[in-house]
């Protein structure tokens, strides 16, 4: 019998904080990858109110300055099977013939008169395990340190555990549901002043739920500024609609506060850690999204694809892609652990014969790659072989490229010859390598084994937005990431059941059902919820909750490093070790420093200011984030000489003050492309091909100068060159 | 600087990053016989080759095409056995290749070899 599917796309989507009450729109097309008779590559964000119109650099803050936060758009797709319990496979494609749903569309025959969105956001950051060290300290039945140890009841059987009724009182953060009927063009806040609401489950009807314990933190100093970056957290985000029905979620403002023993606001509390603080909250949230659709036979039906949505870091630099990215990981899991694609994956092993797509399964490593030199310093030679990468074509190898790239399993012990990605690798991983999937995708072209095109991997329009939106977050280093960690991995943290097509489809996340009506005023109404490789049902905020607390410092932090672990050892902080280290026939300890996350967290960029003094021409890059108070020369080190190795040149292109990134995080540029780039009047065209930082309000450089790399822990550091002054 | 610069606490790091790639390079050493290789990060060596150095790193004071200094009076080369004002004016082999490195960092070369190569 026909059966007619429904579900929300894209199955994860992604909010980002800004301090501005504007917004724009999360890009829906990949980052950095070509665009069909466009000069401009994709990623970047859409101005409101239009389907796909990229915005201008101009319209990345508002008229008062403020970073604009990026809205997570989702939309429902009616899907044409033969039978609610046929068989799944992925990707669907044409099959099913996948139609967007809107106002007024018809679905098995019926006009839909509306569409009721209910969207649960909340931030368990502070009420869950330290993170950092990705999913090993939850093997084996354990579980690492719970954050805010020192919170809980004695006399609890939950005592010491996320379950314990006076930490979700007090350490997590729930704003509850809130519902909007697109028809109405409404605006839900999730604040303490906006009263919960849900979708009743037969009618659709909007109920509002004043008894649901919404929590936020509690207490401020009376006066103080609500908008100051450390005040106390009131909202996490909001949701409205577009004019066809299509969702909108908002993030927060990019807020982070401390809080006292007793859980109440306290403007003292020490950021000592980059990943875990304790007796902070920040604003950033997670959760399901869910729509019914009305009809105009006042009939209801609720859409079976629920979705989720995750709030998280602003995206500095939306056109440069990531060498491994979020996608790549959930695709690499869902290939080996899901039976998503038998093709290419079956019977625990990659299936030789499959011939890998070259568009698909390859241009885009190679086109991040090539991508790189626009947020981190490379050397010239090194620029010169990733620009070939980025423009090679499907028969163009003719070297055994696979040399060269670092092997899944060979995560330790640099080779003698460089070997890709040169970046840092994930949690106890010294280097990051490709997912098996992209190092098998690339060995298969390497090989020959290819199609030039997309071969089989045509996605329809609801699939192409979920590996979009996930394409264009951090994967692969997930110590802890940016928008999601190591959950992304966990098999147990989708919905299992995903091959019937009754059951909304691949990469949906096992939400538990939450009963609304059940709720009781002043009982904390979340629970511990998920654990990672435990199985168990989603809650709002778990997939945010292994996130560093608050985000922002550990966006400070992530611009180089040394390696953990770091081959051959650790080198101590004094000049007997450095001298062991760097001797003729050294040790092995390595002292070369490597970049966290440049596509998703910049650390050098070439500033349109600086190319447009120049002549067009690229000049010397600077470290993105460069405000006063991120000189690394000169700050004296407390370091012991038995401590890890401790050199100006490991805190170059960071705040040295935690605290002071909370003040400045909207002040970063935006790396785009130049073709984004909104000139002012007299100015020369750029180079199609540059990627160039705008719209910083750094107003002055007071970081470091910027050296290509190799970057070594006893680099000499330099002043920057000055900035080229205004224009009259 | 008001104390004697060192290799270990003032050179060292200038070249930390040079290091794997120039210990592939061998130069002649006029004071020995033969050929030796460059290990940056080794005193004897990089005192060795000092004057080597500095010619190679000063590569980039002079703009020959234009026919002009980049660099003030004070912070070029003098010319071996030259009176005041002869400069090395060009290099074989300008370092580091792809740029000059910060005028500071060749100041405290310069001063290094000033004070007598202290390790």
């Amino acid at each position: 019998m026909a059966y007619t599917g429904l579900r929300i796309h894209p199955a994860i989507g992604i909010a980002r904080v800004g301090n501005s009450e504007e917004y724009y729109l999360g890009p829906e097309s990949l980052a950095g990858m070509p665009l069909d008779g466009q000069d401009g590559t994709g990623g970047l964000p859409i101005r409101p109110g239009t389907e796909g119109t990229a915005i201008a650099s101009t319209e990345l803050r508002d008229a008062s300055g403020k970073l604009k936060r990026q809205a997570a758009r989702f939309r429902i797709y009616q899907y044409a099977f033969d039978a609610a319990d046929g068989v799944e496979s992925y990707p669907l494609g044409r099959r099913g013939a996948a139609a967007e749903v809107a106002i007024g569309s018809m679905v098995d025959g019926k006009v839909v008169k509306d569409i009721v969105w209910t969207v649960h956001l909340a931030n368990k950051k502070a009420n869950s395990w330290e993170g950092g060290d990705g999913v090993a300290p939850f093997e084996n039945q354990r579980a690492p340190a719970l954050r805010n140890p020192h919170f809980g009841e004695p006399g609890s059987p939950h005592f010491a555990t996320p379950a314990d009724p006076l930490r979700l009182k007090l350490l997590v953060i729930d704003a509850g549901p809130r519902t909007v009927q697109a028809s109405r063009q409404s605006v839900q806040q999730f604040d303490a002043a906006t009263p919960p609401s849900c979708a009743e489950a037969a009618s659709g009807a909007v109920r509002s739920l004043p008894d649901y314990p919404v929590s936020f933190p509690r207490g401020g100093p009376s006066g103080a500024p609500a908008q100051d970056p450390g005040a106390v957290i009131a909202s996490l985000g909001a949701i409205t609609t577009e004019t066809n029905g299509r969702l909108l979620v908002l993030g927060g403002y990019g807020k982070a506060c401390g809080f006292d023993a007793q859980g109440n606001y306290s403007a003292t509390a020490v950021l000592d850690d980059n990943v875990n603080n304790d007796n902070w909250f920040d604003d950033v949230a997670d959760g399901p999204v869910t729509a019914m659709l009305l009809f105009a036979d006042g009939t209801a039906r609720s859409v079976e694809g629920s979705a989720w949505v995750v709030s998280t870091d602003p995206s500095y630099a939306p056109q440069t892609a990531n060498v491994v990215s979020l996608w790549d990981d959930l695709y690499c899991t869902w290939l080996e652990k899901m039976a998503l694609r038998p093709a290419v994956y079956a019977d625990g092993s990659y299936q030789t014969g499959y011939r890998s797509n070259f568009s698909t399964d390859v241009q885009p490593i190679l086109r991040a790659a090539s991508l790189q030199r626009w947020t981190t310093s490379l050397p010239p030679r090194a620029i010169k072989e990733h620009d070939l990468l980025g423009k090679m074509k499907a028969e163009g190898l003719t070297y055994p490229i696979m040399n060269f790239i670092r092997h899944p399993d060979q995560t330790g012990a640099p080779s003698l010859r460089p070997q890709m990605p040169l970046s840092l690798g994930d949690a106890g991983s010294s280097l990051l390598t490709l997912t098996r999937a992209q190092y098998f995708f690339m060995d298969q072209w390497a090989h020959g084994q290819y199609v030039a095109g997309s071969g089989t991997f045509l996605l329809g329009a609801g699939e192409a937005l979920d590996r979009t939106v996930l394409f264009n977050c951090l994967g692969g280093r997930y110590s802890p990431g940016i928008e999601m960690g190591f959950i992304v991995r966990d098999p147990g943290l989708y919905r299992q059941a995903w091959r019937r097509h009754d059951a909304g489809g691949p990469f949906r996340i096992n939400a538990q059902h939450l009963d609304y009506l059940a709720a009781v005023r002043d009982q904390p109404f979340l629970g511990a919820g998920y654990m990672p490789l435990r199985g168990g049902a989603v809650q709002p905020g778990d997939v945010s909750k292994f996130m560093a607390l608050p985000w922002h410092t550990d966006y400070n932090s992530c611009a180089t490093h040394l390696p953990d672990p770091n081959p051959g050892g650790t080198v101590l902080n004094n000049q007997q070790a450095i001298d062991a280290a760097t001797a003729l026939k050294g040790n092995g300890y390595n002292t070369l420093l490597y970049s966290s996350w440049p596509a998703q967290r910049p650390v050098a960029v070439y500033t349109y200011d600086d190319v447009v003094a120049n002549g067009g021409e690229l000049t010397t890059p600077r470290y993105s984030v460069r405000g006063k108070g991120t000189r690394a020369d000169g700050v004296p080190s407390a370091t012991p000489e038995n401590a890890e190795i401790d050199r100006p040149a490991m805190h170059v292109g960071r705040y040295q003050d935690r605290a002071q990134f909370l003040l400045n995080w909207h002040r970063i540029g935006v790396v785009v492309q130049s073709t984004a780039i909104a000139r002012k009047a007299g100015e020369k065209a750029i180079c199609k091909d540059y990627y160039l930082e705008v719209e910083s309000l750094f107003d002055s450089d007071e970081s470091n100068l910027v050296e290509y790399w190799r970057n070594t822990a006893i680099d000499k550091v330099y002043r920057p060159k000055p900035q080229p002054k205004p224009k009259p | 600087m008001s104390e004697r610069t060192s290799f270990k606490r003032d050179v060292q790091g200038l070249f930390s990053r040079y290091v794997t790639d120039m210990n592939k390079v061998k130069l002649s050493n006029p004071d020995s016989t033969g050929v030796q290789r460059l290990y940056l990060n080794d005193y004897a060596s990089v005192k060795a080759f000092a004057w080597q150095i500095q010619v190679a790193i000063h590569g980039y004071d002079y703009d020959s095409r234009n026919e002009k200094w980049l660099v003030a009076a004070g912070q070029r080369l003098r010319a071996p056995g030259g009176r005041e004002g002869e400069y090395v004016q060009s290099a074989p082999h300008p370092m580091p290749p792809d740029g000059p490195m910060p005028q500071e960092g060749i100041d405290i070369f310069d001063q290094w070899i000033r004070d007598g190569m202290q390790p």
